[in-house]
């Protein structure tokens, strides 16, 4: 499979959010420019398992977010 | 009151019971000419009350549940059309404050940039907000078909970050895509694999303050 990492170097997020992030209507920052409507992550997460791969997330706090997601890999007739 | 009458007939099977015993002891009547027959109805009056009390409660249930699907389903449908309604006119919207941004015969002054660039980055929020409840809508529905081919994955994100880039273009991020050239193909639904990626560097992007600064890049590792 391929795996792919969308890597920042942001504020992080707390761990005790992480379990939850992947849920709809989640909404960690409470800061009203940065209100979303917590849906982003719920559909990358159906998104990816639709097209049967994984998301996973890992963070810490003040270094960074890296968000990974797998994908099944062509077989030998896609390959170059 | 459900099973009144169950009650009833234990609170007489209980008196006849002691009127009996009462009987027996101011005036000798025999107590076994009959056998003690008044708890068992009694207790078997109980039993048929419980046994009443909790299939109407189930029954209940079962109606509640049928009815809160019913109305979980509602919910749904009135999400997707009242956000399909939204589509059309967030998008003429936002079509004509850009227009009156580009007008070059009677370009907008300084204050009337400012407050047509907030509508354009309103409505552009709101209609993504719209895309993601139809999207989010169909998934749960399972509706969402997904068309799986084979993907070549860096050009895939370079698009993805190319289109942020600009997005961000004002703000102090750096998007860099670091997906190796020659790859695999990855099985997947090219537009919904974008969407994946978009929406995490989306995600990501919407994160950060202006203040900070932010690099974000598409790693990639390939196992098997």
């Amino acid at each position: 499979m391929i795996e792919v990492s969308v890597k920042d170097t942001g504020e992080g997020i707390e761990a005790q959010h992480i379990p939850h992030l992947f849920e709809a209507f989640q909404l960690f920052d409470e800061r009203a420019e940065r209100r979303g409507f917590g849906l982003g992550l719920s559909i990358v997460k159906q998104l990816v398992e639709l097209l049967k791969g994984t998301v996973t997330v890992s963070s810490t706090k003040g270094v960074g977010t890296t968000f990974t997601f797998t994908l099944p890999i062509a077989g030998n007739a896609g390959n170059r | 009151m459900e099973g009144s009458l169950y009650l009833a007939f234990a609170v007489i099977a209980l008196n006849v019971f002691a009127l009996v015993q009462n009987l027996n002891v101011y005036f000798a009547v025999p107590v076994d000419s009959v056998p003690p027959f008044e708890p068992l109805v009694y207790l078997l009056m109980l039993a048929l009350l419980m046994s009443l009390r909790f299939s109407n409660a189930f029954r209940k249930i079962e109606e509640l549940s049928v009815q809160l699907l019913k109305a979980d389903k509602l919910k749904d449908e009135f999400l997707a059309r009242t956000s399909d309604e939204f589509k059309s006119p967030l998008h003429g919207v936002m079509h004509i404050a850009r227009s009156m941004l580009d007008n070059a015969n009677h370009p907008p002054t300084a204050e009337q940039r400012e407050k047509l660039e907030l509508i354009t980055s309103i409505t552009g929020r709101l209609s993504q907000l719209v895309y993601d409840i139809l999207d989010f809508s169909r998934l749960k529905q399972g509706e969402l078909a997904v068309d799986s081919m084979p993907v070549d994955v860096r050009p895939a994100v370079e698009m993805q970050v190319r289109i942020y880039s600009f997005l961000c273009a004002d703000r102090n991020i750096r998007l860099e895509n670091r997906v190796p050239e020659h790859l695999p193909y990855a099985i997947a639904d090219e537009s919904r694999f974008g969407q994946i990626v978009g929406n995490l560097l989306g995600q990501r992007g919407q994160a950060y303050g202006e203040r900070e600064h932010c690099r974000h890049s598409g790693g990639e590792s390939q196992h098997d």
